[in-house]
């Protein structure tokens, strides 16, 4: 349990303070027990307040960002929730959006408020919603068709670290590349959730090369 | 400037339906061109070439002949319905001839008579008299012919590239667009005769991706008269047509 910064120094100087004299003694019994009250007080009401998590991390909030037409934004993140939020947030305020992601789109549904966006998943399954991971071209395909058919248009594209998997580095950098060309010629934007960690540090210089880096606290 | 007098402007041209595949041939391909689609077995030429003589029917009314020299009517039927091509639709449109039965009886009698002479020849002439017959009756514009190596193994073409020569141009002769179902050795770099005698080749073939997936591919290697992209492209059957897609 974390102390809270008034009692510290009154607790700290019982224990630090001389046993010279039974007054003294009497004294210092008297504080602890007000120092033990304060910290029981402290104990039952202050569990209402909101108290950051034990890893010491702030829980997150949407980055306040403003996403400019024909621009690509890459967000650092080891899970795609908070790109799933900077989406619904824009399509909201009236963006077309289209998904493409690793995640099933009945999960996609169920935790997001997507909308009508099409879905695609990332996915070797033969559904109907899915898109094969290797097949670069017809994602390419797809998020081109997208853009160049609909309004303020807005791509999540989730799962780049699949299609590191499932392709090679490079062959998904110049993916990247393509699809980004595809959102600056038709004004408009994409969104890219990406753990960093998932490659290494040559890897990131190719993959963030051209897009713009969110920062924020994950 | 009133218009474009350029040849081109003028020029009939039919598209494959192909998503994707029509812009990249520049528009389509050229009336009375003969067309070479090229590639190793699996890679649906026979589709493909079907395909586009369907699609011409049902959209622009286009009259078509498929002649098959290998496989059946009924088994090439049954390959194209299972694809949801409905042939009753385009019955009086797109004639199949089915002539791997003459084939078959071709075989037999020269197998008989005289096999390894020069007299292979009528064979040609009997598959010619036939196709100018089918014309007269069902005047196509789109020829499709499968195949190829069939009709130079039933044909016994002794000097190829003269005999091929003369076959294409015969069939320029016809005035419709003629598209031959060729197969291919899997090595991109050997180059047939066929490959300089035809005005354009459709090459078709497999490559293995990311060590578990296969993907058909298609580029138009070349086409006379138009100004085409030579790229390679992921070439798909999807939701009852072709399309193709970037290679990246």
């Amino acid at each position: 349990m974390r102390v809270s910064p008034p009692l510290r120094p009154t607790v700290a100087a019982l224990h630090e303070a001389p046993l010279e004299t039974s007054a003294l003694g009497e004294y210092k019994s008297k504080l602890v027990h007000c120092g033990v009250a304060a910290l029981v007080v402290q104990f039952i009401f202050g569990r209402k307040k909101k108290t950051p998590p034990p890893s010491g991390h702030m829980i997150p909030t949407v980055p306040r960002i403003k996403m400019e037409p024909g621009s690509t934004y890459l967000l650092p993140t080891d899970k795609p929730d908070m790109a799933f939020k900077i989406f619904t947030k824009e399509i909201s305020n009236g963006a077309t959006g289209l998904i493409i992601t690793r995640l099933h789109p009945g999960e996609v549904k169920a935790r997001f408020s997507v909308g009508s966006s099409p879905i695609h998943w990332l996915s070797r399954a033969f559904t109907k919603e899915s898109i094969s991971p290797t097949n670069l071209g017809a994602v390419a395909e797809q998020i081109e068709g997208f853009v160049s058919k609909n309004n303020n248009p807005l791509v999540l594209l989730d799962g780049i670290e699949y299609l590191i998997v499932q392709n090679d580095l490079q062959k998904v950098v110049r993916f990247i590349s393509s699809v980004r060309d595809s959102v600056a010629l038709h004004s408009a934007r994409m969104v890219i959730p990406f753990n960093m960690q998932s490659v290494d540090e040559s890897g990131r210089a190719l993959i963030t090369r051209d897009l713009h880096v969110i920062k924020w606290n994950d | 400037m009133d218009g474009d007098d350029s040849p081109s402007a003028s020029m009939r041209f039919y598209k494959t339906y192909v998503q994707g595949f029509d812009e990249a041939l520049g528009g389509g391909i050229p009336k009375g061109h003969v067309i070479l689609v090229s590639g190793p077995p699996g890679t649906m030429k026979s589709s493909l070439a079907y395909n586009i003589l369907y699609q011409n029917a049902i959209r622009e009314d286009v009259k078509g002949a498929y002649l098959t020299l290998e496989q059946s009517k009924s088994s090439l039927e049954f390959q194209l319905s299972r694809m949801g091509m409905d042939m009753e639709r385009v019955e009086d449109r797109v004639q199949i001839q089915d002539l791997s039965r003459i084939r078959l009886g071709m075989e037999e009698l020269r197998g008989k008579a005289r096999f390894g002479t020069p007299a292979e020849r009528p064979w040609l002439d009997v598959l010619k008299r036939h196709i100018e017959d089918v014309k007269d009756g069902h005047p196509f514009e789109l020829l499709a012919l499968d195949s190829l190596p069939v009709l130079e193994i039933i044909s016994g073409l002794r000097e190829r590239r003269i005999n091929l020569f003369q076959f294409f141009g015969w069939l320029k002769g016809l005035g419709c667009t003629s598209f031959v179902i060729s197969e291919v050795s899997p090595d991109p770099n050997t180059v047939h005769d066929e490959d300089f005698l035809a005005d354009g080749l459709l090459y078709l073939t497999m490559e293995k991706v990311g060590g578990l997936d296969v993907y058909r591919r298609i580029r138009c290697v070349k086409m006379r008269g138009v100004n085409h992209s030579t790229g390679i492209y992921t070439l798909e059957f999807k939701e009852g047509g072709f399309k193709v897609s970037q290679v990246i």
